[in-house]
C-alpha cells in the first residue's frame, strides 16, 4: 500500500509524482494486481494533486491494474467528489 | 453596427445608469415622487428600445412599468424583493443593449426570479497552477454564484504518468450550473483568472444538449473586457464644457499660427523677440490643446462608486446583512482605462469586507455594534498619487489568527511571534486563508495576491491596516498620470495656491479664531470640538511674506487629522487639471504640482497630507494629541 501525502499540491505534487510513477512500475505486467492508496493522511488537495490521482487512474487502466484509495480523508474526499472522479477509486460520497 | 443606432443604444445604456441610480434611492425614499421618477426612466427605455427594434429590452422595460403601476397605484406594496427583481432586470437590459455580447434574450424572464442553467467549459493554461490559479479553487467559486448541478473531468490531454510533469494542467472541466445571477456576475468570477482559463458559458434553460452555439466570452491570453455594466461600450461621455474648450483652444491656435505666419512672411528674425514670443505662445497653445484633448478621456470616479454600492447592496441581501455605503471624493476624475483597471480590484476588496468584515446584525448586537455595518469608498490625492481606500467597520484582521494559520501551513520561521506587519503581508500570499468557514463570497484563498499583483502591474501599491476600534483599510495607491478635480484657489504671500475642495471642511475667519504659538514654537488654533495646527504656506514654501491685514483659515483634513491652512485670500473655486512637477523643482514635498487656471495664470496644488509633514508635525485622528490638546487648552487660558 502507497501512502499518500499530507500535502498533494502544487508545492509538493512532483515528489509524490515520482512514488506513484514508482509504484505503477512495480505493479506493470501484473494484471489484476491492485494498486492500493492511502488517502488518510491526506489535508491539503489542489487541481494538480487531483490531475495526479487522474493520470494514475488512466496508467492503472492501461496497464490492467485496479487502482483504489482507502482510509480516504476528508479532505481527499471532497476533492475527488467535487471533482466528479471518485467513483474511479471506489470512493463514494459520505 | 451603424452610428446612428450606436448613439441610440450609447443613450440607452446612459438610461439603464440613471434607472438603476434612481432605483438605489427608491429603497431608502419610496415617496410617489420617486416611484413616478423610476416609471418615467423605464418607459423612457420602453420607448426608446421600440424605436430600435429592440423588442426583449422593451419587454423587460415593460414588465418593469407593470411592477411601478402597480406600486404606485396601490395595488402592492413596494419590497426590496421587489426592487432586486428590478435591478436585475436593468441588469439584462444591459446585456441586451450591449455589443460587446450575443446575450439575445432567450425568453430569460428576470422578473419572476426565474433560474437559468448554465453549461460552462473551461480550459485551463498548463502554467495555469504554476502562476497562482488553482482550477480546483476556481471551479469551487462558481458555487458562489448558484448551484453546481454537474461537473465532469475531460482527462483526454493527460499525458501519460511516467512522462507527466505534475505541475502543468491539462484537465479540462464542464460544470453545469443553476444560477439566478446575472451572465456578467458569473463571468465575474474569471476576473482574475484573465489570460489562465478559457471557458465559454451556453444558457441551456432545460439541461439538453445545446441547439445553439455557445456564447464565447474570453479566449485564452487575450486581454478581452469581461461584461459589466458600464463599460460594454467603446464610446465615452464628454462634457460639452469640455468640447468648448478645446474648440476655443483650436481657434486661439489658428490664430497664433496665423500670426507665426505673417512674421515669417515679413522677413521677421527668428532672434526677434516678436517671433520668440509668438512661438512661445503656440507652443503653450499646443501644451494646452494636449491637455483639453487629455481630458476628454476623463470618466469621474463616481460611476466606479455608483456601480460598488449597487454591488455591496446586492450582496448584502444576499448576506442578510444590513450594510451602509459612504462615499467620498467621488468627484475624482481619472483616464478612463485607469478607472477601469482599478474597479476590479476594488469589487474583491469590497466583496473581502462583506463576507469577511462586516458581521451580521446579530453578532453587532452582540458586540455592541449599531446593526447596521458601514463601508467606506473614499479617493483623494496624496503626494502625486491616487489613493482609493475600502474601509470597514467589521471584525478585523485578527493577527492571532493569522498567525496560528501561518503555522500550520509551514510559513513561520522558528520560535519568534511573527509580528504584526509580517502577518499582514501573509494574506497577500497566494491560497492563503484563515477563514473558518469558506464564505458565500470569498474565504477560498483566491484573490488578495491577484488583487495586489493587478494593482502592482498597474504601477500601483495596495496596503492594508487594521482600524482601532475594529474594522480594516485596504489603500490603493495609483500613479497619477492626469487627474481632474474640483480646487479651491487660495493667494498666500503672493502667490496663487489650490487644495482640493474634498479636503476642505471649513473656512474661517482669524479674527475670531486666532491661531496661539505654543511654547514649542507650533501654532495651533483652537475650534469648538479640538485643537488643530495652523500652518502659513507662504512660510511653508519661502514665498514673500504677506504684508499683514485679515487672513483666513483654511480648515482641511489630511487623512490622519484636521490642519488649518492660514492665507490672505479665497480667490476661486475652478476645475483644474493637476500637472506634476519635476523633481529638481525647489519645492519638494507638500505640492501635488501645479495646474493652468481659467484667466491662464499658474497656480501649485498643495498636498494637504504633506504638508504636515513638511511642519514636521503629525496631528493625531482628531487633531493634536491629548496632551498636546491639554497643554494647548492651558496655554490659551493663561
Amino acid at each position: 500500500m502507497t501512502a499518500l501525502p499530507k500535502e498533494l499540491v502544487i508545492g509538493r505534487v512532483t515528489e509524490t509524482s515520482r512514488e506513484l510513477n514508482t509504484a505503477m512500475v512495480l505493479v506493470t505486467g501484473k494484471e489484476g494486481t491492485v494498486l492500493t492508496l492511502d488517502g488518510s493522511a491526506v489535508r491539503r488537495v489542489d487541481g494538480v494533486g487531483v490531475q495526479l490521482l487522474v493520470a494514475c487512474h488512466k496508467a492503472a487502466v492501461a496497464t490492467g491494474v485496479t487502482l483504489t484509495i482507502v482510509n480516504c480523508s476528508d479532505e481527499l474526499r471532497e476533492a475527488l467528489t467535487f471533482t466528479g472522479v471518485a467513483g474511479r477509486y471506489g470512493i463514494g460520497a459520505r | 453596427m451603424d452610428e446612428s443606432l450606436d448613439g441610440f443604444r450609447q443613450e440607452l445604456l446612459s438610461l439603464t445608469e440613471t434607472l438603476e441610480r434612481n432605483l438605489l434611492a427608491l429603497e431608502s425614499n419610496a415617496d410617489e415622487e420617486s416611484i413616478d421618477e423610476v416609471f418615467r426612466a423605464a418607459h423612457n427605455i420602453k420607448s426608446a428600445a421600440l424605436m430600435l427594434g429592440l423588442r426583449a429590452a422593451a419587454d423587460a422595460a415593460h414588465e418593469m412599468e407593470s411592477v411601478l403601476d402597480r406600486v404606485r397605484s396601490g395595488q402592492e406594496p413596494l419590497t426590496r424583493s421587489m426592487v432586486t427583481a428590478m435591478l436585475s432586470t436593468v441588469d439584462l437590459l444591459r446585456g441586451l443593449l450591449s455589443e460587446s455580447t450575443r446575450a439575445e434574450a432567450r425568453g430569460q424572464v428576470v422578473l419572476n426570479g426565474g433560474e437559468r442553467v448554465l453549461t460552462l467549459e473551461l480550459e485551463f493554461a498548463p502554467d495555469a497552477p504554476a502562476s497562482g490559479l488553482d482550477p480546483l479553487t476556481l471551479l469551487r467559486s462558481l458555487g458562489d454564484v448558484g448551484r453546481i448541478e454537474a461537473l465532469s473531468v475531460d482527462d483526454r490531454d493527460l499525458p501519460e504518468l511516467s512522462v507527466l510533469d505534475a505541475t502543468r494542467f491539462y484537465l479540462r472541466f464542464r460544470v453545469v450550473l443553476r444560477t439566478s445571477a446575472p451572465q456578467d456576475e458569473v463571468a465575474e468570477i474569471f476576473t482574475f483568472a484573465e489570460g489562465l482559463v478559457r471557458w465559454s458559458i451556453d444558457p441551456d434553460e432545460h439541461g439538453t444538449p445545446r441547439d445553439a452555439e455557445p456564447v464565447p466570452l474570453e479566449p485564452l491570453a487575450a486581454n478581452g473586457s469581461v461584461l459589466r455594466p458600464g463599460a460594454a461600450l467603446e464610446t465615452i461621455q464628454v462634457p460639452v464644457r469640455r468640447v468648448d474648450v478645446l474648440v476655443d483652444l483650436s481657434a486661439e491656435m489658428a490664430i497664433a499660427t496665423g500670426h507665426l505666419e505673417q512674421l515669417r512672411r515679413a522677413g521677421i528674425d527668428g532672434q526677434d523677440p516678436r517671433m520668440q514670443n509668438a512661438s512661445l505662445e503656440l507652443r503653450r497653445l499646443a501644451s494646452r490643446v494636449q491637455e483639453a484633448a487629455m481630458a476628454i478621456r476623463l470618466v469621474p470616479l463616481a460611476s466606479t462608486f455608483a456601480m460598488l454600492r449597487r454591488f455591496v447592496r446586492d450582496q448584502a441581501v444576499q448576506l442578510g446583512k444590513e450594510i451602509l455605503v459612504e462615499i467620498r471624493g467621488e468627484q475624482c476624475e481619472l483616464d478612463k482605462s485607469v478607472a477601469e483597471r482599478l474597479f476590479d480590484p476594488l469589487k474583491h476588496l469590497v466583496r473581502n469586507a462583506l463576507d469577511h468584515g462586516i458581521e451580521t446584525p446579530q453578532e453587532r448586537r452582540a458586540a455592541g455594534k449599531p446593526e447596521e455595518g458601514h463601508i467606506r469608498l473614499s479617493a483623494r490625492q496624496e503626494q502625486g498619487e491616487m489613493v482609493l481606500t475600502v474601509e470597514d467597520d467589521g471584525r478585523g484582521i485578527s493577527v492571532e489568527r493569522v498567525r496560528r494559520a501561518a503555522r500550520e501551513r509551514g510559513l513561520s520561521q522558528g520560535d519568534a511571534e511573527m509580528s504584526e506587519d509580517e502577518a499582514l503581508a501573509l494574506i497577500f500570499t497566494p491560497g492563503f486563508s484563515t477563514a473558518a468557514r469558506v464564505g458565500e463570497l470569498s474565504g477560498r484563498g483566491v484573490g488578495l495576491d491577484i488583487v495586489r499583483t493587478n494593482v502592482e502591474a498597474s504601477g500601483g501599491e495596495l496596503r492594508v491596516e487594521r482600524l482601532a476600534g475594529g474594522g480594516t483599510r485596504f489603500s490603493l495607491y495609483m500613479p497619477l498620470s492626469i487627474a481632474v478635480f474640483d480646487g479651491l484657489v487660495l493667494r498666500a504671500g503672493g502667490e496663487r495656491l489650490i487644495v482640493p475642495v474634498s479636503t476642505v471642511r471649513s473656512l474661517l475667519n482669524s479674527g475670531s479664531l486666532r491661531p496661539h504659538l505654543l511654547p514649542d514654537g507650533r501654532r495651533v488654533v483652537t475650534l469648538p470640538d479640538q485643537v488643530i495646527p495652523v500652518f502659513d504656506p507662504a512660510e511653508l514654501f519661502a514665498f514673500e511674506k504677506s504684508d499683514g491685514g485679515q487672513k483666513l483659515l483654511v480648515v482641511v483634513e489630511t487623512g490622519t487629522g484636521l490642519v488649518a491652512l492660514e492665507v490672505d485670500d479665497v480667490l476661486s473655486k475652478e476645475s483644474v487639471m493637476l500637472k506634476t512637477l519635476q523633481r529638481t523643482l525647489r519645492f519638494g514635498d507638500g505640492l501635488l504640482g501645479a495646474a493652468v487656471l481659467s484667466d491662464g495664470q499658474v497656480a501649485l496644488v498643495i498636498d494637504v497630507g504633506a504638508v504636515v509633514t513638511r511642519g514636521r508635525i503629525g496631528p493625531r485622528s482628531s487633531g493634536l494629541a491629548a496632551p498636546d490638546r491639554l497643554e494647548a487648552h492651558a496655554t490659551i487660558s493663561n
